[in-house]
């Protein structure tokens, strides 16, 4: 197969006359600005598969692939990626009808697929970028590595599709365990080195997890209907290494569209959960710190926050390394439900997650701005901070404390400048936790006694629906599931001026014919 | 029945299969651009005589001016850097890449030279490599010089150990001298147009080299280990060695033709976005630039003034028509009243197309004279001290008035308004009570417009002395010693990073000062 870009631009900096858009419309002493891209990728492949079927019970597919692929260098473009699938009947191998006739219906499934990938043209070599002075050249900004080698996606995924009770029950599960090595990703490295970036096979991602779908009818009559869906899902992504030599105390840096001007990362440790969020806070009282309180006792006060004595304010630590939360969820899950009477049906949909953060650029605009209600306390007469002073530090760097009573200074700056600073992440990460009610619908289908006598319809309803109709979170500003969308992609780490929820309430009249 | 059925079997071939990896190093070659190594090193020099000279008026504008109390943003709440808000990315990170991207690509023009055989930009890379690696050092300290650049080489590192800053300057010394040595051989610039700056003119080249020298041998002039009082008097005592500007014709000045691409930094920039709603003036400046009587009257004023500044023309907020300055450091609360009629910057004179950028200038020369002949570094006492203080005044006043044509109503400096000016209680050496404060003064109104000068050079002298307001709480009303280290080279570098934080008596922040500074040399440090 080939692959060929091309892509032409010409940019004008300023137009002569404002509102006419062509290229010739350029003012004097200003050139156009012209580029001109074309990318070319050949991929060749050899692929194969073999599907055996034994007694309509026992089944296995086979595929193997060969590609080799341009953008790679001799030695590397060349890369094969087979799959197994693996499937079982379990009703008819173990004849269910008669031995087990309460299950209707179950499939054991099992397979082991790899995928193989690629990168981009021209990653392997270093190439100038071009500079608007014509002749002129610049370094890359990136290092390539010419030994690049193809990713890989090794998947394993084990499942258990089975119904019960004439499919009044049923369930659907699978645990998969799935391992990318070699992931082609761009990391930033320090610009003293020659470069600001650099494209590394990135070791090895794990990603485990479990899926839940359970389905129920637990009524079921002429007349009256009620089906319940639910599904739940738990996914863990790890990052077990990183490339050959990297520091493993050094983490990986995933984007999330933005840094707040490198105040915010969502970084992974080797061995550790990935995309976990580090940034700015408020400074607190080293382990082992205490105060001594009323009655003579030493009251251990580590991880308070510390106020100055005198001004009664907090102090921002503006070093992103405070460790803030973990972008990906616990877990997260669905649930709907319909109950019919006659031809009326009404049904409503939920979802739900759990655990997770993120950090809300919306909310550290809003409330440093002072437009939120979090900085109305003690607008007037100041507040006296809940937290310690420092009265001196011991050597061991835990400190002898005293219980905060000094009234702000500035009730400005205190929230302003420290608290509700819109780079203190630790003010504006918020749990990402949430149970939404999404839907719902009441619909009547109108009697078909009515719909034979048009000749034309075959089917007829009206509903009611709402959507949206509330969210249960701690999320401060609009919808906890917000991120950032930068093109077509979705950070989910950080929410920079994400939309509000809609809810729309409407009526619905569906006629089939 | 049991049996087994092939459901299906398949197998074919995408693309071609007979030739696999036909051409595909040749499908893989960029047709877009040229790879790195297969360019004459002129295809360097443009970008960089031209990008960092408009990136370095935009930090003069930005960083130097806010700092240094030329003026403050006082406009909204956005702009805080004369409240020293600064940290990584933006402004951290932005000078650390800005040095690094920038010395990158001089680092290759000079391999690219060496290779091709060119010494007259094998010269000037290492002019230009000095101009960067010493200001680089200036803002952070310890930097990594010898391992920097390696990572894109065979066999080079990324994780670059650090150099101290008085290692730093050892190397740099040794790069003047070799450079003095190549443009001693007048190697031939071989395409005059394309220089910006001085038209293939190997001589001044050498000027500007040597010139940079003595600001090199001053900056460090604190540390008595470094001797330079030695090496300055071999500079100026041996004009034909080392040959050092003699007059602004010599200054290190990029010419913007004012046609696209080349347009100075702020040529398109609207009045509001330079000054107006923002940048204004200060009192600091307004302070040393007019002088009042004993009813506040404002009397005489430095002659460069209207020059760089414009008085506010809006007559409710300045019914008196008069300079006023904003307050460097104001606080919120007084934000509003201090910021009330204060003059702007001249917009007309500095968002031109083709207003020139300066790296250094002669005036700056004379100044490092005047300083040395004052603490004896050279000989000749207070009274060569003062010839020299005077020839810079000339200097600065000369280019100055060069700008002032552009000025609305255009404004001439003549040589007798500098005899007024040097007799004058702003300008008059014999007037002044303490020689090294009032050279510190003038220093920083000279060096006003020329990179981060004024910004290195206060924290060298603690000259002018600045009032740090009450509202610079961002660096605890502490005024920034250095730049941090971005956060990407202390999490990419950890070990030497770490190591390079602990010698200069850490933590990475801007409150640990730099080896030459005042602050590190009485603290002992």
């Amino acid at each position: 197969m080939v692959y060929h870009y091309r892509r032409n631009t010409v940019q004008l900096d300023e137009l002569d006359i404002d509102g006419v858009y062509h290229i010739n419309n350029v003012p004097f002493g200003i050139i156009p600005d012209p580029s001109n891209y074309r990318s070319y990728k050949t991929i060749n492949s050899l692929y194969g598969f073999v599907s055996l079927g034994f007694d309509d019970t026992y089944y296995l597919d086979i595929t193997g692939r060969n590609d080799w692929s341009s953008t790679l260098s001799r030695g590397n473009w060349s890369y094969f990626y087979p799959s197994v699938a693996a499937s079982v009947l379990l009703d008819q191998a173990f004849d269910f009808r008669t031995n087990l006739p309460v299950v209707s219906f179950a499939k054991l499934r099992l397979s082991w697929a790899n995928v193989g990938n690629d990168t981009s043209p021209y990653s392997l070599d270093q190439y100038y970028s071009a500079s608007s002075i014509s002749g002129g050249y610049a370094l890359p900004s990136t290092i390539p590595d010419p030994m690049i080698k193809p990713e890989n996606v090794e998947s394993w995924e084990l499942g258990l599709d089975a119904k019960f009770f004439r499919n009044r029950l049923g369930l659907d599960l699978a645990l998969y365990s799935s391992s990318t090595t070699n992931q082609i990703v761009p990391v930033d490295i320090d610009p003293i080195v020659g470069a600001s970036g650099m494209k590394i096979n990135a070791g090895e991602i794990t990603n485990k997890g479990i899926e839940v779908a359970l389905y129920a009818t637990p009524v079921r009559s002429r007349d009256f209907t009620w089906d319940v869906n639910l599904n739940w899902a738990k996914n863990k992504n790890t990052l077990v290494s990183l490339q050959e030599g990297w520091d493993p105390e050094q983490p990986y840096e995933t984007d999330m569209g933005t840094t707040i001007g490198g105040r915010l990362h969502v970084y992974s440790y080797i061995g550790e959960e990935m995309h976990q969020i580090y940034g700015f806070a408020l400074q607190r009282a080293p382990e082992g710190s205490y105060y001594i309180d009323d009655t003579g006792k030493q009251v251990d006060c580590s991880g308070e926050v510390v106020l100055d004595a005198t001004t009664g304010l907090p102090s921002v630590e503006k070093t992103a390394d405070h460790f803030l939360g973990k972008v990906n969820p616990d877990w997260r899950g669905g649930f709907s439900t319909s109950l019919r009477y006659k031809s009326l049906t009404l049904s409503g949909v939920f979802s739900y997650q759990w655990g997770g953060q993120r950090y809300s650029v919306t909310d550290g605009i809003l409330s440093y701005q002072g437009k939120l209600t979090n900085s109305l306390e003690g607008r007037y007469d100041g507040i006296v901070a809940e937290g310690v002073n420092i009265v001196s530090t011991n050597e061991d760097g835990s400190a002898v404390c005293q219980v905060n009573n000094t009234v702000t200074s500035s009730i400005y700056t205190y929230y302003q400048a420290r608290v509700l600073d819109r780079y203190n992440g630790e003010s504006h990460t918020f749990e990402t936790s949430f149970l939404k009610f999404k839907e719902v619908r009441l619909e009547y289908a109108l009697p078909t006694a009515l719909i034979q006598k048009t000749k034309v319809l075959q089917g007829a309803s009206i509903a009611l629906f709402a959507t949206n109709i509330f969210s249960w979170d701690k999320w401060p500003q609009y919808d906890p599931e917000g991120g950032i969308m930068t093109g077509t992609n979705v950070y989910g780490g950080v929410e920079a001026g994400a939309f509000p929820m809609t809810r729309t309430l409407g009526m619905n009249l569906r006629l089939s014919f | 029945m049991k049996k087994l059925k092939i459901l299906a079997i398949c197998l074919f071939v995408l693309g071609s299969l007979y030739s696999c990896t036909k051409n595909f190093e040749e499908t893989n070659t960029n047709p877009n651009t040229t790879l790195v190594g297969m360019i004459q090193p002129s295809g360097m020099f443009e970008p960089i005589l031209f990008n960092s000279a408009k990136q370095w008026l935009y930090r003069t504008w930005y960083y130097n001016n806010e700092l240094m109390q030329f003026t403050a943003h006082t406009g909204g709440v956005t702009r805080r850097e004369h409240l020293y808000f600064l940290e990584d990315s933006r402004d951290w990170y932005g000078f650390w890449n800005h040095y690094s991207t920038y010395g990158k690509n001089i680092d290759h023009m000079y391999e690219l030279a060496q290779e091709k055989g060119d010494p007259s930009l094998e010269a000037i890379a290492l002019t230009f490599k000095v101009l960067f690696f010493s200001n680089m050092a200036d803002m952070f300290g310890s930097v990594p010089y010898e391992e920097a650049f390696t990572g894109r080489k065979l066999g080079g590192t990324l994780t670059p150990k650090f150099n101290t800053q008085k290692e730093v300057y050892q190397f740099l010394f040794e790069e003047l001298e070799k450079a003095n040595d190549i443009y001693a051989t007048s190697p031939i610039f071989l395409n005059p147009a394309m220089d910006g700056m001085y038209r293939g003119d190997m001589e001044a080249w050498r000027k500007f080299n040597n010139s940079l020298y003595l600001r090199l041998l001053c900056r460090v002039s604190g540390r008595s280990e470094m001797n330079v009082g030695a090496k300055m008097t071999e500079i100026i005592n041996n004009p034909a060695k080392y040959p050092v500007f003699t007059d602004n014709a010599d200054n290190a000045m990029v010419k913007f033709a004012g046609n696209d691409p080349y347009i100075s930094n702020f040529g398109t920039t609207t009045e509001s976005d330079f000054t107006s709603s923002g940048r204004k003036l200060t009192r600091q400046l307004i302070g040393l630039t007019v002088q009042t009587d004993i009813n506040d009257n404002q009397v005489y004023i430095d002659p460069r003034l209207p020059v760089i500044g414009k008085k506010n023309p809006v007559i409710e907020v300045n019914p008196d028509n008069i300079w006023k300055g904003t307050v460097s450091g104001c606080t919120e609360m007084e934000r509003s009243e201090v910021d009330r009629g204060t003059s702007w910057l001249n917009y007309k004179v500095f968002c031109r197309r083709d207003a020139p950028s300066i790296y250094m200038d002669y005036a700056e020369v004379q100044f490092i004279l005047a300083e040395a002949a004052l603490k004896n570094h050279i000989t000749g006492g207070e009274a060569a001290a003062k010839s020299y203080y005077e020839a810079g005044v000339r200097a600065s006043m000369a280019k100055w008035s060069e700008q002032g044509a552009y000025s609305d109503p255009a404004v001439t400096i003549t040589a007798d308004d500098v005899d007024t000016y040097l007799a004058s209680p702003l300008g008059s050496w014999d007037l002044a009570t303490n020689k090294e404060e009032f050279l510190g003064n003038q220093k920083w109104l000279a060096l006003f417009w020329v990179g981060m000068e004024a910004y290195h050079e206060y924290r060298r002298t603690g000259y002018p002395v600045l009032t740090i307001g009450e509202g610079t709480v961002y660096n605890d009303n502490i005024f920034p010693t250095r730049f941090g280290y971005p956060n990407v080279t202390v999490s990419t570098n950890n070990a030497n990073a770490t190591a390079a934080i602990e010698e200069m008596g850490g933590p990475n922040d801007m409150k640990t000062p730099v080896w030459w500074s005042k602050q590190a040399i009485s603290g002992g440090k």
